[in-house]
């Protein structure tokens, strides 16, 4: 059991996701960092889809009360148990009655935190993310509070501490600028119909995210997007990942709580092994949109499960499986 | 000259040539620096944000890692103190290899 003390404002249960509802009206929700909640339960020895605490940025404290294996991931919130200082992207191991301090965030936005066997809220739907829209799914199906105490799962994980490298070194996108971060965009459906203009700007600008931005969508700062005539269209499904360009002209990028549904022509899409970057990029930050092929795409996937795979043999090289 | 009772003479002067760090610290005339040590073979990785000697560190702490692949393993502070001096950041290393010159903490020095 863990303890709530006081909550980021925003944290709530997440794992990978909630799937096979879409056509039902129901998305996917689930961390925004899927590699942050990955990596965390590989650490931990748990299913790869374990339900976490997602923290968005801001302080949180919580109490663990019985001794627990847990692992941080995503942000770098400069975090604290008891007192003693945690890397980041790490795991360790806490006492009962020891407390765990995560501060802002100082490098990145979401942080992961994951506990071996898993957050055991019951799943609904196949899935224990939360759907805030819903309410349901994850602890109460809503945001958490003060003197929350959710249940952790049954393990036999053990005291080891140790981290692995952070994602940003190991599957780095060269070319990111300094103050925008880069992610890999397929050319969605309507592309062509945007102007030409429109199309040269997607590429070219360092977008500014809005602070109308959170899990359901990233609004996106820059030049006007303006289709070459308009287009009338029906509504159609949508994934996270999506960039809209609205009547308005301002991109939106559909994230881990995007509606399922829309109707605004698609110029583009942020390629799921990506998405993770998106997260991690600060409102008020810019990202930068670099084309790419579908092939390229697929091969941007095959190297985040490499990643995952590398550190899953390393960790049995040195000893610290699911019972380290 | 001695010093008051409740005063502690701390010098910094250059090391014999053995050390790996070239920094050698007298306490009240006692040599307190100590040597940690890579348990094994791995490459030296510091902190992203690494202790300053003007930091008290507490044993059990993390001051650096040893990486094998994308594995991190911890090295630990083994007792209060201070750290001073690290080998360089991604430097290969095996059993034995200096990592960290800390001063420990005499009792009562970290409040």
């Amino acid at each position: 059991m863990i303890e709530i003390l006081s909550p980021s404002g925003h944290a709530s249960v997440q794992d990978a996701g909630r799937f096979g509802h879409r056509h039902v009206g129901i998305g996917s929700n689930g961390a925004m960092d899927g590699l942050a909640l990955k990596t965390a339960n590989l650490m931990l020895g748990n299913a790869a889809e374990a339900a976490a605490i997602e923290v968005p940025g801001v302080p949180m404290r919580v109490r663990f009360l019985a001794d627990t294996a847990f692992a941080l991931t995503g942000a770098d919130t400069g975090a604290t148990l008891d007192g003693r200082p945690l890397p980041r992207n790490w795991r360790d191991f806490a006492r009962a009655g020891e407390e765990l301090l995560l501060g802002h965030a100082r490098q990145g936005v979401y942080a992961i935190l994951a506990v071996a066997g898993g957050i055991a809220v019951p799943p609904v739907l196949g899935s224990r993310a939360t759907h805030l829209r819903g309410v349901f799914g994850g602890f109460e199906g809503r945001l958490l509070q003060p003197g929350d105490r959710l249940p952790v799962g049954e393990s036999t994980a053990g005291p080891g501490a140790f981290g692995v490298v952070p994602p940003e070194k190991a599957l780095p996108l060269g070319g990111d600028a300094a103050e925008a971060t880069t992610v890999r965009v397929l050319p969605a459906a309507e592309y062509e119909a945007f102007s030409d203009e429109a199309r040269r700007a997607l590429w070219a600008t360092s977008w500014r995210i809005s602070g109308q931005s959170n899990r359901a969508g990233y609004r996106l700062m820059g030049p006007v997007l303006t289709l070459a005539e308009p287009i009338e269209m029906r509504s159609h499904g949508l994934v996270p990942g999506v960039i809209q360009g609205p009547a308005g002209g301002q991109p939106i990028i559909q994230l881990a709580d995007a509606y399922t549904a829309g109707g605004y022509p698609k110029i583009g899409v942020v390629i799921e092994p990506d998405l993770w970057r998106i997260a991690q990029t600060p409102l008020g930050g810019a990202l930068a949109f670099r084309r790419c092929t579908y092939d390229e795409a697929l091969a941007a996937h095959d190297a985040l499960e490499s990643h995952l795979a590398r550190i899953r043999i390393w960790l049995a090289t040195c000893g610290l499986g699911a019972a380290a | 000259m001695s010093a008051a009772p409740d005063t502690i003479r701390i010098a910094l002067g250059a090391a014999p040539a053995t050390d790996a760090f070239g920094l050698a610290v007298r306490l009240d005339g006692a040599a307190v620096l100590e040597t940690v040590q890579a348990e094994g073979p791995g490459l030296f990785r510091a902190l992203e944000t690494p202790f300053t000697p003007a930091a008290p560190v507490r044993a059990g702490w993390v001051i650096g890692f040893l990486a094998r692949g994308p594995v991190r393993l911890p090295v630990l502070m083994p007792c209060d103190g201070w750290v001073l001096a690290a080998a360089p950041d991604g430097a290969r290393v095996g059993h034995g290899t200096p990592l960290f010159r800390i001063l420990r903490a005499r009792e009562g020095i970290i409040p």
